[in-house]
């Protein structure tokens, strides 16, 4: 029988050293896009999808995320009321309940590093359910929810599912893991290997492992395994569990997100192009900042 | 063009805290008296509501780097030495940032070999003699100095703002300071009202006009609308005040009644200055540029701009809103 999937994991223990000093202290999933952190469109997508609770990784002594996602502090509420500004403290004390949030500090052994363990650090509380995991620092703005999509071919597969989309600007793999195998339909694949940084020459297929998983319960052993077999100095690759699994004719799936634009906040550059498009399209302030890069356009200033 | 200014600054604050005073003894600021400035940083930001529910409104990054350390390392530029960043409850994110970085990111940033970036973030923490002071009522724009006060005592500072500021050559606060061995008076910065609205939400100075971009001001007026207007100079951004502000502000709070008054403002304690004989100038800032961080459209304005004029991401960025709006 199908289970549902309700639980997901988000890492927001990165570091985001590329977009130092702001990150100084801020973790990157909170870097803003225009008003809203990073994050909360990861966990707003996530809730659509069906997600009941979120399990989210912070790094050691990191509170931000939790308090974004926590109790509105007194003296805010109180300035709020004051402004006769209610309908938006409404807004923020529900943001405590668009799922159960648990926030669990990432622990790392010296030298464990890597997007496996997250996982490791979750697995408490996952009580041998299937899961989403996902990063915290890229997303999709789909026709479709991205998550959906990925919901849709684990109930058809019952297998891990590796969200991919095609990518193939040169540079694109020597930044992402690459999935190759065999094509079940337009967008689905049966992979049959995981390829981290490919680069162009030695690609397996223009699949880009970049939209997060679906992953089953049994994913965690082989991650286990990855583990205990780690050489010192190595990170614990994710991508590795699923390897181990192929490794043994197990079956993964990748699914490509259809209809889905791709917004990436890793780095400077990447971080502006997603923070002036999601302006562009600002319930508030959209119309008005088009037409400040059009005068920029008319102006020849861009 | 303000890339190369803020290269210019980032190199400064690379070197050791000595050489850094060393070198500004040698340069513009070895006569100038100004070595306080007090920093508002206890709004509630709720134009930029979620984000700021858990993150001050301050810390916003142009880019990469908050507001406030741009606002920061101008003030230390032009030779201020103690920063005195009047904050709430909810703004130790500011204090953290400008404190040496924690164990866990100098790990993570010494196994990737990133020293010269350590050796960065270690150096925001010397910028200035930082103090923290906690606002207990958000009462309006006077509140900070009444919390500050004690700390500056006899010294004329400077008064700025974390959401608005200037990009100027010399920058606006040298030439605030300029402004102010020239007179010895209280020094507005300023900038001419382009804009009907901006008379709804800006303050407005007049007075006779003097050399120099100043004025000397006999009239100050808080968001007088356009049609009642004294001029069209609108008091911006920054404040450089002599000691004797404090008093007034003093006495602005002392007569304070909260039900029928408002806000505390400084422009009633300038009011009253005014009417007791000392002397305010209006500067208008020169060969610069006004950005307003406030709210949800400046903000993104600003951070456009400053991303189109880096060196790294700039010709990039430039690229993709041409491909975008074409």
């Amino acid at each position: 029988m199908t289970q549902k999937v309700r639980k997901a994991v988000v890492p927001a223990a990165g570091y985001g050293t590329r977009m130092l000093p702001i990150t100084k202290v801020v973790p990157k999933e909170m870097l803003p896009l225009v008003d809203r952190p990073i994050i909360q469109f990861v966990v707003e997508e996530l809730v659509e999808a069906g997600i009941e609770e979120l399990i989210i990784i912070l790094a050691e002594g990191k509170r931000e995320v939790a308090d974004y996602f926590g109790e509105v502090d007194m003296p805010l509420a109180r300035h709020l009321r004051s402004k006769g500004k209610d309908a938006l403290l409404k807004d923020l004390e529900n943001m405590q309940h668009l799922a159960r949030f648990t926030f669990v500090e990432l622990i790392e052994e010296p030298g464990i590093y890597g997007t496996g363990n997250p996982v490791l650090c979750a697995e408490p509380y996952l009580n041998g359910e299937p899961f989403i995991y996902t990063f915290a620092d890229d997303f999709f703005v789909a026709e479709k929810n991205s998550y959906a999509q990925m919901l849709e071919a684990f109930e058809k597969y019952q297998s891990p599912i590796i969200g991919c989309q095609r990518r193939a600007a040169d540079s694109d793999y020597d930044h992402y893991g690459y999935v190759g195998g065999e094509m079940l339909a337009d967008d689905e694949m049966q992979v049959s290997a995981i390829v981290e940084h490919p680069g162009k020459a030695n690609k397996p297929s223009d699949f880009a492992s970049l939209g997060g998983f679906v992953v089953t319960p049994e994913v965690l052993s082989y991650l286990h395994a990855v583990r205990e077999n780690l050489q010192s100095g190595q990170e614990i690759y994710f991508h590795a569990s699923l390897s181990l699994m192929l490794a043994e004719n197990k079956k993964v799936i990748a699914k490509e997100i259809t209809k889905a634009e791709y917004y990436d906040t890793g780095n400077k550059l990447e971080y502006m192009k997603t923070v002036t498009a999601l302006a562009a399209r600002h319930p508030e302030i959209g119309a008005d900042f088009q037409e400040f890069l059009q005068d920029f356009v008319k102006r020849g200033k861009a | 063009m303000h890339d190369e200014v803020e290269r210019e600054k980032g190199s400064r604050s690379t070197d050791s805290a000595q050489a850094s005073r060393d070198e500004k003894n040698r340069g513009f600021v070895s006569s100038s008296q100004i070595k306080k400035a007090v920093i508002a940083a206890a709004g509630f930001g709720t134009r930029f509501l979620p984000q700021t529910k858990a993150m001050p409104k301050e810390m916003l990054p142009l880019v990469d780097k908050p507001i406030i350390q741009h606002v920061v390392e101008e003030l230390v530029d032009a030779g201020i030495e103690d920063i005195i960043i009047v904050s709430n409850y909810s703004k130790r994110t500011i204090e953290d940032h400008f404190d040496v970085p924690s164990g866990e990111l100098t790990k993570v940033l010494e196994a990737g070999g990133k020293h010269e970036q350590l050796e960065q973030m270690r150096k925001i923490a010397d910028l200035a003699n930082f103090v923290y002071v906690r606002q207990k009522e958000p009462l309006g724009n006077a509140a900070p100095l009444i919390y500050a006060g004690h700390l500056i005592r006899d010294e004329p500072f400077i008064y700025a703002f974390a959401d608005d500021f200037f990009v100027a050559t010399p920058s606006r606060f040298r030439q605030m300071i300029t402004a102010y061995e020239q007179t010895g008076a209280s020094i507005l910065s300023c900038k001419r009202l382009e804009n009907d609205a901006d008379y709804d939400r800006y303050g407005v100075v007049a007075g006779d006009k003097q050399d120099g971009g100043m004025i000397k001001v006999s009239t100050i007026v808080e968001k007088p609308g356009k049609a009642h207007a004294p001029s069209d100079l609108g008091s911006f951004s920054s404040y450089l005040f002599t000691p004797a502000m404090l008093a007034y502000v003093e006495r602005i709070r002392q007569e304070y009644n909260p039900e029928a008054d408002g806000e505390l403002k400084i422009q009633d304690a300038m009011q009253l200055m005014l009417n007791e004989g000392h002397e305010i100038f209006g500067l208008e800032i020169a060969n610069g540029r006004y950005y307003d961080a406030g709210n949800k459209l400046e903000y993104m304005k600003t951070v456009v701009d400053f991303a189109l004029e880096r060196d790294d991401i700039g010709p990039d960025f430039r690229r993709f809103l041409q491909d975008k709006l074409r």
